[in-house]
């Protein structure tokens, strides 16, 4: 099995002295949609800076497609792995939209066309069309967000990182975010997803791992957002399929449906049998 | 119709900026300094950029420079001198700052600091420039959503700003603006580094080839003072009959 991250025993202390990673091991599949679950502080953040050799490991080994994360590596790393941080202001800062999208292609010295070509792409996967020459300054949350996202999605990385990519969003933003992760994932790209939303974690996510003080505390299929010691454990809490489904048995079921359709979907076919009975 | 002096090669912008202003810095008469200014605005016009569009921006820097030179003319006045030259001052500084802006912000962020290395500009002052542009904007906002929170919970500033409550507050937010607007700027930096950005790796300036038009721009630009700067010496009643 070929994997896109492969973390080992991996230790991390803040400068102020907090330890935020205390021993981290975990391995994530290429092509896979993986999130990493955990309550706030857990550590989430600080393991995706470790993701694309912003921080390199104190203890313990970080290894990307292969390679090792180091001093030497850092750069090739960061070609590899987009990471799009939690807040746009963080992260865009140029004058223009376009010009910020083409900030990372530009570093990696594209040649102009070739940067040209990459930030109309990802300006369209993102639907930000048009606001090119905006002011980011001046564009809503949800739009700076998408800016963020374009911005990573310009360097084509194999593994595309995102940190708590929900928060503040509104509904709708939901909604296209998950439509624009799909879309990239379509071309077999890796995406990690850091969030605490156990309902976008079940539905979108075919692998997970839960995270809690710095440690692992379990990693599998969605499923195991369905257990009830671990659910306690991590301080998270039920998706609302599983709490709905929970609460009536008497359907009888194998699988929790894991979205709104399949649920309705489910429905329909208990409903059907019954009436043939 | 596209605009010719945005579309100028920026190094070559930027230097005939900087003769610019070091010419300007040794003109003694006001009326010369003057006709800089008009003859510049012109060269703006007629390259079909907005140059109008930056007079606000000028305003913040102007008002210390106002302040500044208006003291100048005070004591000149008072010593029974003319207001010449507080208002010599005030025109150079003027010059200096509305030619600069008006470079810089016909280019982009990269242009501008590919065009500094490719002067030779030291690598500090490279930096320096690219960073302050980057994280002016960061200060300014940490400090309206600070103001913003304090003012939902009621606080209102006292009157005075003398009034001791009003300096606590005002002591503690300055304190904490300096923290956070140094996170953020941890984190703004991370964030550069994650697509790529590293002192070493220098976005290849000068990619566009350099063409007559850029040239004539430049020279242009130069032009300008140092004609007004050859009429202040009085060569050019050597030259015209
Ligand atoms: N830059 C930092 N300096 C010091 N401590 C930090 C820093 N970033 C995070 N921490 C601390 O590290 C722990 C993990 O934080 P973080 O990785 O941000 O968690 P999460 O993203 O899961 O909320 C927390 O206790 C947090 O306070
Ligand atoms: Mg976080």
């Amino acid at each position: 099995m070929d994997f896109a991250v492969e973390i080992e025993d991996l230790a991390f202390r803040h400068k102020d002295g907090t330890q935020a990673l205390k021993g981290v091991t975990l391995k994530i599949k290429k092509g896979s949609r993986t999130a990493i679950l955990g309550p706030n502080g857990a550590g989430k953040s600080t393991l995706l800076l470790h993701l694309n050799g912003i921080y390199l490991p104190q203890h313990g080994t970080v290894k990307i497609m292969g390679l090792e994360s180091n001093r030497e590596n850092e750069k090739k790393i960061r070609q590899m792995v987009g990471l799009v941080f939690q807040d746009p202001d963080d992260q865009v800062f140029c004058t223009t939209v376009w010009e910020d999208v083409a900030f990372g292609p530009v570093n990696f010295n594209l040649p102009d066309d070739e940067v040209q070509r990459r930030a109309r792409q990802a300006l369209r996967a993102v639907k930000l069309e048009g606001l090119e020459q905006k002011m980011p300054f001046h564009l809503s949350y949800g739009q700076r967000k998408r800016v963020a996202i374009a911005g990573v999605l310009a360097l084509k990385p194999a593994i595309l990182v995102l940190d708590e990519p929900h928060a503040f969003l509104d509904p709708s933003g939901k909604v296209e975010l998950i439509k624009i992760l799909n879309g990239i994932n379509v071309e077999g790209n890796t995406i990690i997803v850091a969030t605490h939303n156990v309902d976008f974690a079940y539905e979108w996510a075919d692998d997970v791992v839960i995270i809690k003080d710095g440690r692992v505390l379990a990693q599998g299929g969605p499923d195991i957002l369905a257990d009830e010691k671990l659910i306690n454990e991590s301080e998270l809490e039920y998706p609302v399929m599983v709490k709905l489904f929970r609460k009536l048995p008497e359907i009888g079921y194998n699988n929790i449906p894991r979205s709104v359709d399949e649920a309705a979907e489910f429905i329909r076919y208990k409903m059907n049998k019954l009436k043939k009975n | 119709m596209r605009n010719l002096f945005a579309g100028t090669e920026g190094s070559i912008k930027l230097f005939s900026a900087i003769i610019y202003v070091a010419i300007v810095a040794t003109l003694r008469a006001w009326p010369y300094l003057i006709w800089c200014l008009i003859l510049y605005f012109l060269l703006l016009l007629i390259l079909r950029f907005p140059g109008y569009k930056n007079i606000r921006q000028l305003i913040p820097p102007l008002l210390f420079i106002a302040a500044m030179s208006a003291g100048i003319m005070l004591i000149d006045l008072k010593a029974g001198k003319s207001i010449d030259r507080g208002l010599v001052i005030f025109l150079r500084a003027l010059n200096a700052i509305y030619v600069l802006n008006t470079v810089i912000s016909s280019m982009t962020l990269q242009e501008l600091l590919s065009s500094m290395r490719s002067l030779r500009l030291p690598e500090i002052m490279v930096n320096l420039v690219g960073f302050t542009l980057r994280y002016s904007d960061i200060l300014s906002r940490e400090m309206n959503r600070m103001m913003t929170a304090r003012k939902a919970r009621g606080y209102v500033p006292h009157k005075s700003m003398w009034h001791s409550s009003t300096m606590k507050v005002l002591g503690q937010t300055v304190g904490v603006l300096f923290i956070r607007s140094y996170e953020r700027s941890e984190r703004v930096y991370q964030a550069m580094l994650a697509r790529g950005y590293g002192g070493s790796v220098i976005p290849v300036g000068g990619r566009k080839r350099l063409q007559k038009m850029d040239y004539i721009v430049g020279l242009s630009i130069i032009l300008i003072p140092l004609t007004l700067k050859m009429a202040e010496l009085g060569v050019l009643s050597w030259i015209l009959p």
